[in-house]
């Protein structure tokens, strides 16, 4: 029997974490703060023989068959990409440095798309030019409609919910 | 959250993650493997109910899957996914307590799917029936750490990462989580504190 009051649990338990301590001094005297400790010992017993239950058995199947649906993770579809774009940069590299005549021929391509892009903005230009005068708003007009029904259709085709529905 | 690793010359998921991240399904289906009993056992002790538990356990590996060129190889992959199935029981406890509040109604499913214990003895199985009935009235945190520690049978720093709290609080709440306990275990049903 202890001539002090007993202590609060938790300043109790920190003195038997601890190893030591007024409170832990207490208890070994006291006998209802022994009995809540020894308790405390019996139920870490119990607690400790609780196992985990198995999950069901076609648990790890199921996991696979979500895994397999789910769409692949975008990190790792950009690094295939690059890997594919600088697989093919490295190879397309190797084949002009090996053969002077394809080096010749695509220096050569590239020289006139350079040429003829230039030619390419001023007949643009007037040809626009030449369509506004002939059909102007009409044309406007028709080219809009034709393009945003066209959209609509294919929206409605694919099937997506539009935002509104969503 | 972060965490060290004392032990760290052998990481056995390394190998397993590599093959997984670069889309080798076997690989990851040998990591489900591995940890799916904790996995499992932690979301069933904090839901309580058969069909929810396999469904968040599932959904947990599904996410691990996604996720997994985030994951840090230096922290131990169950761990990891053990954090990430408890932050998805607490979601849908949360969702839950909105519903409705307490129910000891799926505690009969959590009995029912009890692995068979080696010990025979009858009384030390009613005895842990009523050690389980009265953990699964406690809340989600107190139950959780009781689970991680005495039936996972982890270290408080490992606790601590997969509850992303400070090493040093977990003894004081496994403390708490066992007086709760054991005054569940004095009181009949109903009473509580
Ligand atoms: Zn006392």
């Amino acid at each position: 029997m202890s001539a002090q009051r007993c202590p609060e649990l938790d300043e109790l338990f920190d003195a038997v974490v601890a190893g030591s301590g007024d409170a832990l001094e207490h208890a070994l005297g006291c006998e209802a703060c022994s009995a809540v400790l020894e308790e405390h010992r019996q139920m870490e017993k119990d607690l400790y023989r609780v196992v985990d239950p198995l999950p069901p058995p076609d648990f790890v199947q199921s996991v696979m068959t979500r895994v397999a649906e789910a769409p692949v993770p975008l990190r790792r579809e950009l690094t295939a990409g690059f890997g594919i774009l600088g697989g093919s940069a490295a190879l397309a590299g190797l084949v002009l440095a090996r053969d002077p005549q394809v080096l010749d021929r695509v220096g050569l391509a590239f020289a006139r798309v350079l040429v003829d892009g230039q030619a390419f903005v001023p007949r643009l230009l007037s040809a626009l030019v030449t369509v506004w005068d002939a059909a102007g708003f009409v044309g406007i007009a028709a080219c809009s409609t034709l393009l945003f029904g066209s959209l609509f259709g294919l929206k409605r085709l694919s099937g997506e919910p539009t935002i509104s529905e969503a | 959250m972060m965490m060290a690793v004392d032990d760290a010359p052998a990481l056995p998921w390394r190998d397993e993650v590599a093959a997984a991240r670069k889309g080798n399904r076997h690989a990851f289906e040998a990591l489900v493997r591995g940890v799916q009993r904790p996995v499992y056992g932690l979301c069933l002790r904090l839901l309580a109910n058969d069909a929810e538990a396999a469904e968040v356990a599932q959904e947990t590996f599904l996410r691990a899957y996604q996720a997994l060129d985030r994951f840090d190889e230096a922290r131990p992959f169950e761990l990891w996914v053990l954090a990430i199935a408890r932050n998805l029981c607490l979601d849908l406890l949360r969702r839950r307590t909105r519903a409705r509040t307490e129910d000891l109604e799926p505690m009969k499913e959590l009995l029912a799917s009890q692995a068979p214990s080696q010990e025979d003895a009858a009384v030390a199985r009613e005895e842990r029936l009523s050690l389980e009935q009265a953990m699964a009235t406690l809340g989600a945190e107190d139950r959780e750490v009781l689970a991680l520690y005495y039936v996972q049978r982890r270290t408080t720093k490992e606790i601590a990462a997969v509850m992303g709290v400070a090493p040093g609080t977990i003894m004081a709440r496994l403390f708490r989580a066992r007086e709760k306990l054991r005054r569940r275990m004095q009181q009949p049903e109903g009473e509580s504190r």
